[in-house]
This record gives structure tokens, sequence and C-alpha cells, in this order.
């Protein structure tokens, strides 16, 4: 709860109850504690992610996309009609005033949903407006410096907002960001070699995958939960994606990713009960489902015939479906109910 | 946050930095203690149609078609001109052709010490393994090392597409 603290709220209310009978407290004083509680801005006030949306919450957020569709929109169908300097402030400047206007408004718990819409203007428009602003200025955009200069710059900044405002929507721009840097980062370091081997891709993906997965969990027991299912999501169907194409395709696959990779989907629907993630069941299933059907068109449809392998497949597929059915009925519908 | 998840945080942060750590070791320890001392003879033309400007006979650079002969496909080429490449400086004088002339050279694509010029991959870009910027250049690759030739092209085009390597030149 809060610094100090090791007590649940029931805890608490029944210890401020033996107090109040004890008269070793005042009304006076829980009323005065409780309403600096409430004007204090707190550093971590985070009002928007960490709880259910409602309806016009959802409605600032959709505004806030709206917006930046509108901008993007403008540039591109004025491009040959505008000058340099207005295409900078339309995009890059409109991001800058997005920002500050967020940063403002995120100060007051009360404006603090409005205040991520204008963050989310700002998050949206800042590359387009880093793109506008280099083209502008000469630089070859194709480029892998500025591939990577770009996503470095806004990895940098929006780490720095992360922590000076404590939002977590800045949070998860730092990781959008920064993955988009350690993607182009590593293809500028590649710019030397001589071949950039799809394999590459998979292992960084790999990498990018199992990071996400534990940043997930990292921040699943935090007032950062609700970012934990998207980087659950995306982290396991990085990973196992990953792993299975770097199984390969018979004549040329890789025997330790493919003989590894059922030990790891299963590992993952089994770490979906311990994870509580719906993400790590569904993309486990598919994935299991998917390798089901790979092995029988690589080493059985030729021997055992087309026909026979569908059948073993379409039986493997049933298996798997009750799996999943059952594993979610049992752990997650369960849990529902017992909450 | 309990200590398993600032562990999981760690290593959620310190997996890409070390891929990152890795791939630069990967590219420049072998530069440390691998180098070459053979430098090669190469052309690059203005056209497609300069591919057929110098060939090697008898370990000596000799001329081909005559750019402006009367094979229609040729005329397309107006200028190529030969380079000498300093692979341990990285660097690339161009040559008259009687000077290319002087250098004993040996056409086999891997040289003598192990090493080759290699064009980059078209393929394992990003995102999705797609188009590679790396088709656009040329390297020079062998024992672990692998790095981007500074070729003299001519500003036009598919530049990368008009580059010709002649030969090793031998000692």
């Amino acid at each position: 709860m809060g610094r100090g603290i090791n007590m649940t709220k029931e805890e608490l209310l029944s210890k401020v109850e033996e107090l109040s009978a004890n008269r070793e407290i005042t009304h006076d004083e829980l009323f005065v504690a409780y309403e600096k509680g409430q004007t204090n801005t707190p550093k971590t006030h985070d009002t928007v992610l960490t709880k259910k949306l409602t309806i016009s919450e959802i409605l600032y957020y959709l505004g806030g996309a709206i917006v930046f569709i509108g901008i993007a929109v403008l540039v591109f169908q004025n491009w040959d009609t505008l000058s340099s300097i207005t295409k900078v402030l339309i995009t890059l400047g409109s991001a800058i005033a997005s920002y500050i206007i967020g940063a403002m408004l995120a100060r007051n718990i009360k404006t603090d949903p409005v205040a991520h819409s204008f963050l989310l203007i700002s998050a949206l428009t800042a590359p387009v407006g880093l793109f506008v602003t280099f083209h502008v200025s000469g630089v070859e955009l194709g480029s892998q410096v500025i591939q990577t200069l770009i996503p470095g710059i806004l990895l940098i900044t929006y780490l720095v907002s992360f922590f000076a405002l404590r939002k977590s929507l800045l949070l998860l721009f730092c990781i959008i960001f920064g993955t988009w840097f350690y993607f182009s980062l590593t293809s500028l370091l590649l710019d030397n070699q001589a071949s950039l081997s799809t394999k590459f891709l998979e292992y960084r993906s790999l990498i990018a995958g199992l990071s996400y997965i534990l940043l997930g969990y990292s921040f699943s027991l935090g007032s950062r939960r609700p970012l934990s299912g998207f980087l659950y999501a995306f982290g396991v169907l990085a990973f196992l994606g990953s792993i299975f194409a770097l199984g390969g395709w018979s004549p040329s696959q890789n025997i330790f990713w493919e003989l590894i990779f059922p030990f790891i989907v299963f590992g993952v629907i089994y770490l979906s009960i311990y994870l509580k993630s719906k993400s790590f069941l569904v993309f486990g299933t598919i994935y299991l489902m998917a390798y089901v059907l790979k092995i029988t068109a690589e080493y059985f449809s030729g021997s055992l015939g087309w026909p026979i392998a569908l059948m073993l497949a379409g039986f493997g597929l049933i298996g798997i479906g009750y799996l999943s059915f059952y594993i979610n009925s049992k752990y997650f519908k369960a849990t529902l109910v017992s909450a | 946050m309990v200590n398993q998840q600032k562990v999981a945080l760690l290593i959620a942060l310190a997996a890409p930095t070390l891929l990152v750590v890795l791939v630069l070791g990967s590219i420049f320890i072998p530069q440390l203690f691998v180098s070459s001392k053979v430098g090669f003879l190469y052309f690059t033309g203005d056209d497609y149609s300069c591919s057929g400007q110098y060939v090697v006979e008898n370990k000596k650079v000799a001329k081909g078609v005559d750019p402006f002969g009367d094979n229609t496909s040729s005329s397309y080429c107006k200028k190529a001109d030969i380079y000498l490449h300093d692979s341990d400086k990285n660097e690339s004088v161009k040559l008259s052709f009687e000077q290319a002339g002087q250098y004993v050279l040996d056409s086999n694509l891997k040289s003598k010490d192990g090493f080759e010029v290699v064009r980059g991959s078209s393929s394992g870009g990003f995102p999705f393994g797609g188009y590679s910027d790396n088709y656009k250049n040329y390297y020079f690759k062998g024992k672990g090392l692998s790095k981007k030739l500074n070729v003299n092209y001519y500003d036009s085009g598919y530049r990368v597409d008009y580059f010709n390597f002649l030969g090793w030149v031998e000692e």
C-alpha cells in the first residue's frame, strides 16, 4: 500500500477501528489525513491505465488518435504545396505542443485522462515529425543511420519523460521506441557485414519476445500491471514465432529447434496457468496446432500418404483444442468465478 | 517489486543489450586480429554494358569490347575506369589501362590468403526479412572478418551493379 506500510486495506480499517475504540485517534485527524492524500499530487498517480477505461476516457484516446490521423493526412495530401517550415511546424511542432500540454495537464489528477490523450498525440506524431524534419533538411531518410537515430531520439525523450511524469502510457511508448531502436541499431551494426542472414532477424525477434515476456512479468504485480497483457501477448507471439521459424522447413530444417519447439510450447501453455495469461494459452495452442500441421506435412505426408497424414493432424488438433478448453475452463474461468 | 520480478526486469533489459554487445564483438574483434595485405583490381562503368570492357588474359588486364564500336549493346557504355584497391586501408586508387597492365593478377574469386569480394545479401532486412540495404554494397570477407568496401562508383542509378572484379594482385 503506502511506503513502509505492509497492511491490506481491511487490516488498516480494522486497526483504525481499534484506535478509535481506544480513543487514540479522532475523526478530525482521520479526515485531515484523507484530504491530504486527495489534494497532494502524488508523484506516481496514473489514473488512466491503472483502471478500467470509462466511455469518456475511451473517447479521449480515440480523439487523440483521430487528431494524429488528421495531421498525417493533412501533411501527405498537401506535401507539394506546403513549405518546409510549415511541414515541420505541423508535424514536429504539433508533437512538441501536444507533449507540453500533456505534461502540464498531467500535474493535476483531475485532468490526468485528458493529459493522456495529448501525450498519445505527441507519441504518435513525433516519429512523423522527425522524419519530416530530417527530410526537409536534405538528409537521406533511407540511410540506416537515420533509421537508428530517429528511434534513438524518441527513446531517450520518452524515457526521460517517463521518469519525470511516471505515466504508464509513456512507459509503453518507451518500450515501443526501444524495440524499434534495438532492431535498427542491430541492422546498422550489420550494415558492415556481407550478409544479413534471415536467421539473425529471427534471433533478434526471439530475444525481443523474451524481453517482452520478462518485462510483462516484472510489471505483473505492481502499478504497471495493465501493461503486462500487451507485453505477454506480443512477447509470446514473437518468442514462439521466432522459434517456429528457426525450425525451418525440410530439407533445410534445423533439427535442434524443431525438436525443442513442442517442449517450449507446452512450457508456454503451462506458464499460462502460473502467470494467468490467456495470451500464453491462446498463442501456445495456435502454435502447437501449426507445429502439428507442419510436422505432418514435412515428415508423414510422403510416407503415410496425404489423407492419413491429414487425419492424424486433425485428431492432433482436436486433442490440442480440448486441452486448451480444459485449461481455460479449469484455471481461467474458475479464477473469474472466485474473484 | 519482489526479487523475482527485479531479476526478470534485469534479464529483460540485459538480453537485448547483450545481443548488441555480441554483434559488436563479432564485427570489431576480428578486425583487431585479421587483416589482408592483398589488394585487388576492379573496374566500374556507367552502365551494365561496361562489364565487358576489361578482362583478365594471361594474368594481365586486357581490353574487352570496344565501347564505341558498332555493337549496339555496348554503345551505352561511355566510361569504365580501373582501380587498385588497398584491402588494408580500404581505399581505391584510379589507374590508367597501362598502369593496370603492370600488375600480375589472380582472377580466382578467392585470394590465396582466403579472402573474397562479395556482394551483400538481398534479404534478411528489417522488417520481416525483406530487402536489405547490404545488397547495395560489396564486402571484403574472409577468416571471420567482413567489412564494407569503399569502392568508387559513378554517381548514377544502380551503381553497385556496375562493379566488376578483375583479380587479386600477386606479389
